[in-house]
């Protein structure tokens, strides 16, 4: 049906909490899991992104080119040494 | 949206400086209406009420850009509504200020992006509170205050006191055009039942039209019809002095003397409304047919004539009400002669060419798949002038209802109740800006089956 699917939130939080624990994010940082819908032809179809919100500080982001659920926390844990996508 | 039993209701309000929006928090806070109230305000410590559950908020407005989306939220609201989610046991809802020169924008989509919000909290509606004295010096120029009214659920006219009836009216009028699915309510010292303010149920489309049955009407470039019963020779249309120095009618013949005799003539007259005028003087005549004339409404002796050549039925449309110019018709005796039937029409609002609102109402099924198709390319391409949309939709092969609204790119829908014996059609309305009526409906009308 049309809309956004019903997500898992029992997914969001695990991996929320590979975030967490991979990348360099305060423990009292608001953390979002969001998947987005790409429609260019570059894109593939669905991104994830990790958005770490910290009082103070610019939101960093770190995207992946999958969907979700076929996020694993070494693919986290992989960026922990590596800048993040965006600090706006 | 998560089921309202188990989330929490979030009410924005919006409005600018001096709008009264302080006044309508504290008020809520204050009074004995037997739930308790979480405000996160713009600027911490404008509330007098003292109140563990207020918190203030500094905006930092996070960007969701991917390249094909782009979506903004509010990224401090996401930390605070995180936290004060872990007290939920403390209060029945939550009430988000924003900032007077706000877009309203992130602040709902930030509950349409983010799930785990979504599991927890569910937007109950968008209040704006407009200053009546002072809006009509920012109605024109200013987008904020535009988006405030496109985005809204509710609007107070506040500070009611200080305006003239007449321009009340005028602005609620031009308020309405803008956004009809908002039910307005006159205030003063944002005085108003609570009920009308909190759970108001704002992405409830059933509501909105319990509000104004007509808000789903197609607009007509006319604003009344009469029918007549004429003898040969020449009637004369009398008019004072109105709002407007000229306007447009058509005369034409009907079928027969009958309400079915002048609505059967009405597709002729939009189709002749979009055609070129002819400029008239007071005195010059009109023939019944397909001319579009506009007549001179400047000067003293307003006259027109009406030239008929058979005994028949004759419809006279006119662009704006006759009462706004004390028209009459009468004959060449100077007899008043009133029409056997008349009509009047949702008018094509002329001012806001920038927000307006496209309703589409029309039986049939949706193909689904086209129809997905459509609206992703519709939000792609116009995302950012869609300020809001919400609708119900017969899909074909579903039993049951389909209820979605959305907010600029963002859309959410979930399937409601079965349809009921003979109900089954599609009502939907986009409240944005630069909207094409025609566009809108042609794509939507070629998803149908």
């Amino acid at each position: 049906m049309l809309g956004r699917p019903k997500r898992d939130i029992a997914l969001i939080r695990q991996v929320k909490e590979w975030a967490y624990d991979c990348l360099p994010i305060a423990a009292d940082a608001t953390v979002r899991v969001m998947e987005l819908e790409c429609r260019e032809p570059s894109c593939p179809p669905l991104e994830t992104v990790i958005a770490a919100m910290e009082e103070g500080k610019p939101t960093r982001q770190w995207k992946f080119h999958k969907p979700m659920p076929e996020i694993t926390q070494s693919d986290i844990a992989e960026r922990a040494t590596k800048e993040p996508d965006a600090g706006s | 949206m998560s089921t309202a039993e188990s989330t929490v209701p979030v009410t924005v309000l919006t409005g600018f400086l001096g709008s009264g929006k302080t006044t309508l928090l504290n008020r809520i806070l204050s009074e004995n209406h037997g739930k308790r109230i979480a405000v996160i305000e713009n600027e911490f410590g404008e509330i007098g009420v003292d109140n563990d559950l207020v918190l203030g908020a500094e905006e930092e407005i996070f960007e969701m850009n991917n390249g094909c989306i782009c979506c903004t939220v509010r990224g401090d609201l996401i930390r605070i509504l995180g936290n004060l989610m872990k007290r939920r046991d403390k209060f029945d809802h939550i009430m988000i200020e924003t900032t007077g020169m706000a877009d309203p924008g992130p602040v709902a989509q930030t509950f349409f992006m983010d799930d785990e919000m979504r599991e927890s909290l569910n937007l109950d509606g968008v209040v704006t509170l407009v200053d009546a004295k002072h809006v009509l010096l920012h109605i024109d120029d200013s987008d904020e205050v535009k988006e405030q009214i496109a985005f809204a659920d509710v609007i107070l006219l506040n500070k009611t006191d200080l305006v003239t009836p007449e321009a009340l009216d005028q602005l609620e009028a031009r308020i309405h055009s803008m956004n009809p699915a908002a039910r307005i309510f006159r205030t003063q010292n944002s005085v108003v039942d609570m009920n009308n303010v909190l759970d108001i149920g704002g992405f409830d489309l059933d509501r909105a039209l319990e509000v104004d049955p007509k808000f789903m009407e197609p607009e007509y470039p006319f604003e009344w019809s009469g029918l007549f019963e004429f003898q040969p020779g020449d009637y004369r249309i009398v008019l004072k002095r109105g709002p407007d120095p000229a306007m447009a009618m058509n005369f034409r013949f009907a079928a027969e003397s009958t309400e079915s005799g002048m609505r059967d003539t009405v597709e002729k007259a939009v189709l002749v409304f979009s055609g070129d005028e002819v400029d008239l003087q007071p005195g010059a005549v009109l023939e019944p047919g397909e001319q579009l004339s506009q007549i001179n409404l400047e000067g003293d002796k307003l006259e027109y004539v009406l030239r008929v050549p058979t005994a028949g039925s004759y419809v006279l449309f006119t662009e704006h009400h006759p009462d706004e110019f004390e028209a009459y018709v009468c004959d060449s005796d100077g007899n008043h002669i009133e029409a056997m039937f008349s009509r009047e029409y949702k008018p094509d609002h002329e001012h806001d060419e920038e927000v307006s609102s496209v309703g589409i109402n029309t039986p049939g099924d949706l193909d689904l798949e086209k129809f997905q198709a459509w609206l992703r390319e519709l939000l792609a391409n116009q995302g950012p002038d869609i300020f809001r949309m919400k609708g119900v939709l017969s899909f074909a092969g579903e039993e049951e209802r389909y209820v979605f609204q959305g907010v600029h790119m963002l859309f959410d829908g979930r399937s409601d109740r079965p349809w009921r014996e003979g109900e089954r059609a599609n009502s939907l309305i986009f409240i944005g800006r630069n909207l094409d009526r025609d566009v809108l409906n042609a794509g939507f009308n070629a998803c149908l089956i």
